[in-house]
């Protein structure tokens, strides 16, 4: 079986899909790892359905992969990695802008901009993605007091 | 109606006089004005049948307004929703050749620390 990237435990009889990516080329992507972004991502209304896709290579990054648009992929990262208390910090905002009672059952990832200095890379707070895998629904939500590029890697001292 | 914003003064002057000071757009870029209303205290708008926006209150330049809404949908501040928008355009620009160099130095960096903390 070829390469799959994050669909390391493919059960019998699950369904996969090939997607055109132009980072990767063609790849297969599980049932589980399509979500549906009812109204896109802010900029990209008409882009509702997405990949998230794992890479060994480059973890803990992970890629969030357009279907459909192949050169559109977002740079994505838990940010547990470097801001443990995050998913608490912005669990009100969660339940207020999706309706839900349980923070705990959403899986939250924050875009990542890469500059032309790549240790400057900084993730978007202010913008996080909310992953819900059982409905495999996702949203981009808005936290007004989380900054829009935070540092992910500490200043050299 | 299609509108450009004007993106040279005399004309900044011209579409101020007509739509009025005060929208925060990018001169050049297109924009379809729908309607332009005015409202006083109290009074309020109706965005299609679910929606609707009153002007709570005004004092000096700022004005307070109350946004009625279905649960699932989105209410942004303009300016916060434009810099949302243009940060995901600039993280859309990504190569994975960069991206594995950034994830090297990201093990570099933690298995550093962990070096210094003393383990």
């Amino acid at each position: 079986m070829s390469q799959t990237y994050g669909a390391e435990c493919v059960l019998e009889g699950e369904v996969l899909m090939e997607i055109d990516t132009s980072n990767f080329g063609k790849i297969d992507v599980a049932e589980d790892q399509i979500f549906e972004f009812q109204e896109g991502i802010i900029g990209f209304p008409d882009l509702t359905r997405f990949a998230l896709i794992e890479d060994k290579e480059r973890e803990p990054f992970q890629w969030l992969q357009s279907i459909g648009t192949s050169e559109l992929a977002f740079v994505v990262i838990e940010p547990r990695w470097f801001l443990p208390d995050f998913n608490e910090e912005i669990s009100s905002d969660i339940i207020s802008q999706m309706g839900v009672d349980r923070p705990e059952d959403w899986k939250v990832l924050v875009i990542v901009t890469i500059p032309d200095e790549a240790t400057k890379m900084t993730a978007n707070l202010k913008g996080p993605i909310i992953f819900n895998p059982k409905e495999r629904k996702a949203t981009q939500i808005v936290i007004d007091d989380m900054p829009l590029q935070h540092l992910i890697l500490p200043e050299p001292e | 109606m299609r509108a450009v914003y004007p993106s040279c003064n005399y004309e900044v002057d011209r579409w101020n006089s007509v739509y009025g000071e005060g929208f925060t757009f990018i001169p050049g870029m297109e924009i379809q004005i729908v309607l332009i209303l005015t409202r006083k205290v109290g009074e309020s708008i109706m965005l299609g049948d679910q929606v609707r926006v009153v002007v709570v209150d005004v004092k000096g330049h700022q004005v307070r307004i109350g946004v009625d809404a279905p649960r699932e949908m989105k209410v942004y501040r303009g300016e916060i929703f434009d810099k949302i928008q243009e940060e995901n355009n600039r993280a859309s620009r990504v190569d994975a050749k960069e991206l594995k160099n950034v994830a090297n130095l990201w093990s570099r960096m933690r298995a550093g620390r962990r070096g210094s903390d003393g383990d």
